[in-house]
């Protein structure tokens, strides 16, 4: 057994720690302030060429393997993650459907000025009456004039509000339940496509979040993503696999600048006569952190390695996003006691680690039906 | 034309380094030395202005080193070499400048540029030592730095007290860079994708000194000492002007204040 990473995996996280101390970091608490996308921030971040981390290179891409990437969306979710979820959207589900079964005429309209950072993606999976539940998706999609019809409305869409294209999950056959969902590219300015109301949120701001409405939108046979209409649910998996994971590190990320920050401030703030942290239930706080951590963050890298090798991990990633995520709640948590009074004065960050903490327990699945599909599976299989 | 650049790799900033009896205990945390990426950003402006130079990175020590000889490469960098081993971390200058200038006569360059100075022992030693042993003039903390390799030659601009100070030379020359003589960019993910697979070199410290020696050490550490550790702060928490008599009170008893009618 090996749990090293290799040395250019090491190099690459060092170059990206840099991009992000640099060009994100200084932004983090501005960014939370406005909650406004940051455009000229994304147009400097997406000229450094990250935007195409798991696309071919013939489109622009770099091809990199799982690990790499995972190793990208930590650092950025360290810098901002509002920003980090804008920017993982982009890369991940954002461009997905369109890079995997787009034609080559779309790829080239759509995929290549995104990984340019040109045109802003996004997916579309939730509604007002479902989210984890596809099966409940009531947008839909009929045949009309040799394409599609779309009509419906999707609810919580990262990057909708600035978005140029997105990939949107229909219903073609709503008898057959989840098995009868099918992918379309919509693109900005086709007839009956609008931006909703804006979603205010508690946390990940600035990763501007929306309704998009879809009023009677045709679209062409080819903006169909996927072979044939029903096979929707099949692709999901292998994208929500990495999608789990990079919530994980994501929350592996927020935990532990949460703790950083308060072990700095507990080796400074003086009561009565020494540092906070010569006290004891100071100390079992970070003893207890350092273990929850460095399990999530172990199991985590180790389901993205299983994604990496072609392993059947569908479980594994859940377990991961969910114990991950568990675990940065309660870093947050204690780090906020920790740093006391000051957690909740909006000048310092603990109040933010605190409100971001909390965005990642939806994305990729809620754990009360994360905890009812895992608890079947054990039953099932029985764990490892 | 032929630059060379100097990098060193040293601790982040971030890293937690503590002083123990044996020596140093440094976090592994490393980052190429600020004023080096300057200067590896100053070869690059000279090589957009003149685009046949030659740009080379050298880096005398372990395999440490090569995080900042890949740092160069995706800054931009064509090619890099580490010298030496693990003996020349954190050596005496005169042994590192030594490593260095046996491959720098090979070599020939037109212009040595390194940063004033290292981001971890601040000695700012190795580039003065090594234009002496390569005979070379040397100008230090530049801000501004213009070649022109038709005439063999280059202006150096330095900041001073209330003004600057343009000076004049011939080439080669070693120069050290100051913060302001270039802003070091973020590497574009291609360029770091190509430095993470980059093949480095190492030439042993057996092959560039083969036929001869090298120098012996200078100096040497007797001892690191820590900075004494300071007391615990005591708030005062009366109202004033309670507090303003507490504290007259306490700097008296602790005979920081003058004598009774001593005055100043």
């Amino acid at each position: 057994m090996d749990f090293r990473f290799n040395e250019e995996q090491e190099f690459f996280r060092t170059q990206v720690k840099d991009a992000v101390d640099r060009l994100v970091r200084p932004r983090a608490q501005e960014i939370d302030e406005s909650n406004e996308f940051p455009r000229d921030l994304w147009r400097e971040f997406a000229a450094l060429g990250y935007l195409g981390l798991r696309h071919p290179e013939e489109y622009g891409g770099l091809e990199t393997d799982v690990i790499t990437s995972m190793i990208f969306y930590e650092e950025m979710a360290r810098g901002s993650c509002g920003f980090a979820m804008s920017v993982t959207m982009q890369i991940l589900m954002g461009t997905y459907f369109i890079g995997r079964f787009g034609s080559e005429e779309i790829k080239q309209r759509v995929l290549v000025p995104a990984i340019r950072g040109e045109k802003i993606g996004t997916i579309c999976f939730t509604e007002d009456q479902s989210g984890s539940d596809l099966a409940g998706t009531r947008t839909s999609a009929v045949p009309r004039d040799g394409g599609w019809l779309l009509s419906g409305r999707k609810m919580w869409i990262t990057n909708g509000p600035v978005c140029d294209f997105c990939t949107v999950l229909a219903t073609t056959d709503p008898e057959k339940g989840i098995n009868g969902l099918s992918f379309f590219l919509v693109e900005k300015g086709t007839e009956g496509f609008s931006t909703g109301q804006d979603i205010d949120k508690l946390g990940s701001r600035g990763s501007v979040t929306g309704e998009l409405i879809f009023d009677n939108v045709w679209v062409p046979a080819e903006n169909l993503l996927g072979e044939g209409p029903g096979n929707g649910v099949n692709y999901t998996t292998d994208i929500l696999n990495e999608v789990r994971v990079m919530t994980a590190l994501s929350a592996c990320a927020i935990a532990n600048e949460a703790m950083q920050d308060a072990r700095r401030y507990a080796l400074e703030r003086v009561a009565f006569g020494k540092p906070i942290a010569r006290y004891q239930l100071i100390r079992s706080k970070f003893a207890d952190h350092w273990a929850w951590y460095e399990a999530a963050r172990l199991f985590t890298y180790k389901a993205a390695w299983m994604i990496q090798e072609g392993q059947p991990c569908r479980d594994e990633c859940m377990l991961a996003k969910m114990f991950a995520t568990e675990m940065c709640q309660k870093a947050v948590d204690e780090a906020s006691r920790i740093y006391g009074g000051n957690s909740f004065a909006m000048e310092y960050p603990q109040q933010r680690f605190l409100r971001d903490a909390r965005f990642l327990l939806f994305g990729g699945g809620c754990h009360e039906v994360l905890r009812n599909v895992l608890g079947a599976a054990f039953l099932r299989r029985g764990g490892n | 034309m032929k630059i060379i650049v100097l990098v060193k790799q040293v601790p982040d900033h971030e890293a937690i380094i503590q002083l123990k009896a044996d020596g140093l205990e440094i976090e592994n945390r490393y980052v190429c030395s600020f004023f080096d990426e300057v200067a590896v950003e100053a070869a690059l402006s000279i090589r957009k202005a003149n685009p046949e130079c030659e740009l080379l990175a050298l880096a005398a020590g372990g395999k440490r080193q090569l995080d900042a000889l890949r740092r160069a490469v995706a800054m931009g960098i064509d090619r890099v070499e580490r010298l030496g081993d693990e003996s020349l971390d954190g050596a005496d200058s005169l042994v590192v400048a030594g490593a260095l200038a046996a491959r720098l006569r090979a070599i020939e360059p037109d212009l040595v540029l390194c940063g004033k100075q290292a981001g971890d022992d601040d000695r700012a030693a190795v580039g003065p030592m090594l234009a002496q042993m390569l005979g070379m003039p040397y100008i230090a903390a530049a801000v501004s730095l213009e070649v022109d390799p038709a005439a063999g030659s280059a202006r150096i601009e330095r900041a001073v007290e209330g003004g600057s100070w343009t000076i004049e030379s011939g080439l080669p020359l070693l120069v050290t860079a100051e913060k302001g003589l270039a802003e070091p960019h973020v590497p574009v993910v291609t360029r770091v994708m190509k430095a993470m697979r980059a093949k480095i070199e190492n030439i042993p410290l057996s092959d560039l000194f083969a036929g001869g020696q090298p120098p012996a050490a200078g100096t040497r550490r007797l001892r690191l000492t820590p900075p004494p550790e300071r007391p615990a702060v005591t708030m005062i928490t009366s109202a004033f002007p309670e507090n303003v008599a507490e504290l007259v009170a306490r700097l008296d008893q602790a005979g920081l204040l003058p004598a009774a009618g001593g005055g100043r």
